[in-house]
């Protein structure tokens, strides 16, 4: 038996009441450190114990790689730094996008010592690593680099985030047009500020959110405090659609 | 305790192998039933026809039969952890299989037993045996093949107990010694022909006449003197085993054991204090052949469960042949492990309980996937890049020392490439960044640069010979940014000559760079 449609009923009380059906359990949270991308996450900061999924553009594939690092140092930070991070990967991708590097990791702010590295010989291994690690629990964040995901495989590593509650983070190099992730990323560098030249700065895209809205932000890393900030510099374009800045400009 | 057996194919006729010698083809193997016609081994084989007309003949092929008698040393490890094939001649002094029995009676209720089922199970493989626990190494040995005659069958056991050695030895030939031909037949012409003899005699004679190896295994075989055969097997090593009355062959049937044995050996590692890091399954098969699985462990492990599911992932696809009848669970490496802390109650549980799936994880990546693919990033001093980051396999321990990155080291990348990519770069000053650069085929042009970050090779590595020649020169490294955002870390291999005018050639063209000219790579990835 279906409520009838009452015709009082605003489109934002509507929203709010699809919103407590899709989302069951309010997801503990691990905030971006920027004030902005927290209110626009229906969970008020990133949801923990269930799957993300990160993008970046053709030729690009240092953004989400970034991306996921900073996030995965602020999941760590968050675990009183005690719980590890799994790294899968596939093994023959070093001469293509290069090997984690421990230097660089601490560079970020993450301590190379609390990532676990799997180097797997085929796709199918890293996705039985990372499924492996969801349900084993006690990792601060499961990390995967794919070429592409189906939505069944999607489906089955959000399923075993949530038994796990592990946070799962998944980089491909294009967002699939399903997905079984709770929210979804698109990456792209930007150059750094006058100020700080050459620092770790992208024009981050929401495209996807379980019961929020798209939005998009430039955002740059703080590797000293483990913060995301919107860029200095920069005005705020959370209100404006990227391709609408695409079209502006070409 | 130790014991020798000795092995013969069983057949109805009389059957030997011959094998070419001075002066035609002569026996080398004989059956019971050849030689209860009277043929031994070293006879002409035309003798033994006359003897034994029925005689079956093969040709003598001692690499099968070394082969075959080390598959059944093999075999044997069912049971004995140690087990080794000797290899010989046919005869009473030939080749056998030293097992050394300590410590494993008791999975079969005593020696006695022990003893009897090898002899059946040994004989079910179409084998004649005879066998033998004595105390020492050369006892067994020599009642093995020299003790009392039995006289029932091809098969015989012998139990020496205890104590007894000597009088067991006593009657015996000389020959259960494992004493060299000349020194026997030296003996003989002394008319010393039993071991009896021997014990009364005065040894410097004995000495002085074939030198110190009569007394020496005589001593041996008594037990005066050890006779190490054997590494050194722990006083009560973690072993199990289950003998089945039916062979079993289905994966269900054998999950089913193993989660038996391993339970029981938990429970003793329980008691002890202990963890097992490397465990080895065997499964033997009916028709004499052993399948071994091996699993290690990150950390001391006695959780039955937990060791289960390593297992698991290799029972896949293993060949289980016509069915396994006995199957054996020994630790071959184990390790203090302190008692389990999980029902300490307090804020440390939920720790404990992490590092204890986390080490579960380590394990089930590392059997699946291998070593290697499980890592652990680690860094290292060192100046050079591709030197400073290394990983170590996870299931090992974590390096203790802690690194501090070298005082006014750049920003490092968060990808470096196992090797840099040769790259075509223009940069307008000699000393300066590239404006531009193409690798794979695109072109990027520098919006920012910051550097150069001087890396010379460590001195005193310069010169081995196993360095790779770009790992020898001075490098400059620059971080840059493209005009669409994306950063990379580039360097310059080799220094632009100094300062002094470049010489123009005759022809006033190209300026001419003497020594080589520099070459730009990308090494590796920002964020």
């Amino acid at each position: 038996m279906s409520p009838a449609p009452q015709p009082g009923l605003s489109l934002e009380a509507l929203r709010t009441r699809i919103r407590a059906i899709e989302v069951p359990s309010p997801y503990r949270t691990v905030g971006f450190g920027a004030a902005t991308v927290d209110a626009a996450l229906p969970w008020g900061g990133l949801p923990l114990g269930c799957l993300h999924e990160a993008a970046g553009t053709p030729g690009d594939a240092g953004a989400a790689l970034g991306f996921a690092t900073a996030l995965v140092t602020r999941l760590q930070k968050s675990t009183a730094g005690t719980r590890p991070v799994l790294w899968c990967l596939r093994g023959d991708t070093e001469h293509e996008i290069g090997n984690p590097y421990a230097p660089g990791l601490r560079s970020f702010g993450l301590s190379p010592k609390h990532v676990l590295l799997v180097r797997a010989p085929a796709t199918a291994q890293v996705l039985w690593a990372m499924e492996e690690g969801l349900r084993a629990g006690g990792l601060a964040a499961v990390v995967g680099e794919v070429e592409d995901v189906d939505f069944s495989t999607s489906r089955r590593l959000q399923l075993a985030a949530e038994a796990g509650g592990v946070t799962a983070l998944l980089v491909v190099p294009e967002l699939a047009a399903v997905s079984g992730a709770v929210t979804r990323w698109q990456l792209s560098s930007i150059g750094g500020a006058e100020a700080r030249p050459l620092h770790p700065r992208w024009h981050v895209e929401l495209t996807h959110c379980r019961g929020g809205t798209p939005a998009a932000w430039e955002l740059e890393w703080n590797h000293a405090t483990y913060d995301f900030a919107v860029a200095a510099g920069v005005r705020d374009r959370s209100l404006e659609p990227r391709h609408e800045r695409a079209q502006a400009a070409g | 305790m130790s014991r020798g057996t000795n092995g013969r194919k069983r057949r109805v006729k009389p059957f030997v192998t011959s094998a070419a010698s001075a002066g035609g083809l002569r026996i080398v193997a004989v059956n019971l039933h050849a030689a209860e016609a009277g043929v031994l081994p070293g006879m002409p084989l035309a003798d033994a026809r006359a003897l034994a007309p029925g005689l079956e003949v093969a040709a003598a092929d001692p690499l099968s039969d070394n082969e075959q008698l080390a598959r059944l040393a093999a075999w044997c490890g069912s049971f004995s952890p140690w087990t080794a094939p000797e290899a010989g001649g046919s005869g009473p002094d030939g080749a056998g299989i030293w097992l050394d029995a300590s410590g494993c009676a008791h999975l079969f209720g005593g020696e006695e037993e022990l003893l009897r089922e090898l002899i059946e199970r040994v004989q079910r493989l179409g084998f004649g045996v005879r066998a033998a626990i004595a105390d020492t190494a050369g006892a067994a040995w020599a009642v093995a093949r020299f003790g009392a005659a039995g006289a029932e069958g091809d098969s015989r056991c012998v139990l020496v107990p205890a104590g007894e050695t000597q009088a067991a030895l006593a009657p015996l030939p000389i020959a259960g010694l494992r004493l060299p031909g000349p020194t026997i037949e030296g003996l003989a012409v002394l008319g010393i022909r039993r071991i009896s003899d021997l014990v009364t005699m005065p040894r410097a004679p004995l000495v002085a006449r074939f030198g110190s190896i009569v007394t020496e295994r005589l001593d041996r075989a008594l037990g005066v003197v050890k006779e190490p055969i054997s590494p050194l097997v722990p006083e009560a090593p973690y072993r199990e085993r289950l003998g089945l009355a039916e062979p079993i062959g289905t994966r269900e049937a054998i999950e089913a054991v193993l989660a038996h044995l391993l339970t029981d050996l938990c429970t003793r590692l329980d008691r002890d204090y202990m963890g097992v890091r490397r465990l080895d399954f065997a499964l033997f098969r009916v028709d004499g052949n052993v399948a071994h699985v091996r699993i290690g462990t990150s950390r001391p492990v006695r959780e039955p469960k937990h060791l289960a599911r390593l297992f698991a992932e290799h029972l896949e696809g293993l060949d289980l042949g016509e069915g396994i009848e006995v199957l054996t669970l020994t630790a071959q490496t184990v390790e203090a492990l302190a008692a389990d802390q999980l029902e300490m109650p307090g804020p440390g549980l939920e720790h404990a309980l992490a590092s204890a799936n986390v080490a579960a994880l380590v394990d089930r990546l590392t059997n699946r996937l291998g070593a290697d693919a499980v890592v652990r990033l680690t860094e290292r001093q060192s100046h050079v890049p591709e030197h400073a980051g290394i990983t170590v396999a996870a299931a090992r321990s974590a390096p203790a020392e802690p690194v501090t990155p070298p005082a006014g080291r750049g920003e490092r990348p968060l990808r470096l490439f196992p090797k840099p990519f040769l790259i075509e770069a223009v940069a307008p000053v000699p000393d300066g960044p590239p404006v531009l650069f193409r690798w794979r085929r695109v072109l990027h042009r520098i919006a920012r640069a910051e550097g150069p970050e001087r890396i010379a090779p460590e001195w005193w590595r310069t010169s081995l010979a196993w360095m790779t020649p770009w790992e020898e020169t001075t490098r400059d490294y620059y971080r840059v940014e493209d005009e669409s955002g994306r950063r990379f870390w580039v360097y310059r291999e080799g220094l632009y000559p100094l300062a002094t005018a470049p010489a123009q050639d005759e022809e006033g063209g190209e300026p001419f760079l003497p020594g080589m000219t520099p070459r730009w790579f990308v090494h590796g990835l920002f964020a």
